[in-house]
């Protein structure tokens, strides 16, 4: 009897659509809240005002953000074919944008398990990010299908693992080390956000401090680039750009 | 408004090539789900196109199906109302089905596609 195979061309397709993005960062963390989406963007921002290509891809399935923080309205952002779909540019920072939401129309889409391993796919299989620096790519809460699917897509995935001082949030920091270690994923940086002065744990790369714009119901990146707060997310950039892991 | 032509049909027939290139004497039977709403005719030029070698090659759209997960109701697409512009969406990341229907029998949004998503290759 002849042997039958079944291969799934995404697969090979987000190989060639991420053959040239040369350094990934998904921002991840088990829990929610803790400013993964903050982060995401604001990182991009710094990253590119250091010369560097920067993509953003919004990969929060089910509640995707980043529009909101740069106020961007998904429906208006016209699909664009080139081998795939081409991201959005957003020209008043110079960076290339796809989020989940241009499909969805921000229209509530619950998306259960491997429906969402299905659209993560689907995703990085259409988008052709081109030639760049670096990629960024806010996830939701959880290791959900599509955060599990993504770090075992990605060949040499850099996670920033975000955090909180509370206790709750760094005991499942632990957790989300000790899984991605055995995973054999060892470029990751650990992100405290809102911090207030508490003592810190030894795993802790970076600290962002509580910053009281983002309580804000619409705050402004411009008002928010002149804070402390942005000015460690600057350093942040600044280590993934020169520091060694 | 989407611009540009069958670039995405494009996308996946270079990813479709590179799979089976090597592969000349097996049968290639490309499953398409119906959500993918690929346009078949330009997905096969743009393989022919790419291909070096000449396969037997057959293309099949796989109906979709989805189920209800509060009433259990499953149904087919006949069964829905999808607007051009959302099926446009859908035909990108068929995962956005979920944004723009409801079961027909209950409403519930809480819907999961049994099947006819995606694309698969089935070699023999």
């Amino acid at each position: 009897m002849k042997e039958k195979k079944i291969i799934d061309p995404r697969i090979k397709s987000i190989e060639i659509m991420l053959g040239k993005v040369k350094r990934i960062l998904p921002v991840i963390s088990l829990k929610g809240g803790v400013g993964k989406t903050t982060l995401s963007v604001l990182l991009s921002i710094a990253l590119r005002e250091n010369g560097v290509s920067v993509g953003l891809l919004d990969l929060d399935l089910n509640n995707p953000g980043t529009h909101h923080i740069l106020g961007i309205n998904p429906k208006k952002i016209g699909i664009t074919e080139e081998k795939g779909v081409k991201p959005y540019k957003i020209s008043e920072l110079n960076i290339n944008y796809a989020t989940i939401a241009v499909y969805t129309h921000d229209k509530p889409g619950m998306l259960r398990g491997l429906e969402r391993l299905e659209a993560t796919l689907e995703l990085l299989a259409i988008t052709n990010w081109g030639q760049l620096d670096y990629l960024v790519i806010d996830t939701g809460p959880g290791m959900g299908d599509e955060v599990l699917g993504l770090l075992k897509l990605l060949k040499e995935p850099e996670p920033l693992i975000v955090t909180t001082p509370s206790l709750l949030s760094q005991k499942s920091t632990e957790k989300l080390l000790d899984f991605l270690l055995n995973e054999g994923i060892t470029m990751y940086k650990v992100i405290v956000n809102m911090h207030k002065g508490e003592p810190l744990d030894d795993f802790v790369t970076h600290v962002l401090p509580y910053e009281i714009e983002l309580e804000k119901q619409q705050y402004s990146i411009d008002i928010i680039r002149r804070t402390p707060f942005y000015r460690e997310i600057q350093k942040l950039a600044f280590s993934l750009l020169h520091g060694k892991h | 408004m989407i611009t540009g032509e069958k670039m995405h049909e494009q996308a996946y027939a270079e990813a479709i090539v590179r799979e089976i290139e090597g592969l000349e004497k097996a049968k290639i039977t490309i499953i398409i789900g119906e959500l993918q709403n690929i346009d078949v005719d330009a997905l096969r030029q743009y393989i022919e196109f790419y291909l070096k070698q000449k396969n037997n090659i057959e293309y099949r759209v796989e109906k979709t199906l989805i189920k209800c997960n509060k009433c259990n109701n499953v149904f087919g697409l006949e069964k829905t109302v999808i607007g051009e512009e959302e099926k446009e969406l859908i035909h990108f990341i068929p995962e956005a089905i979920h944004s723009f229907i409801r079961c027909p029998q209950c409403g519930s949004r809480d819907i999961d596609v049994i099947r006819g998503r995606g694309i698969r290759i089935l070699v023999e």
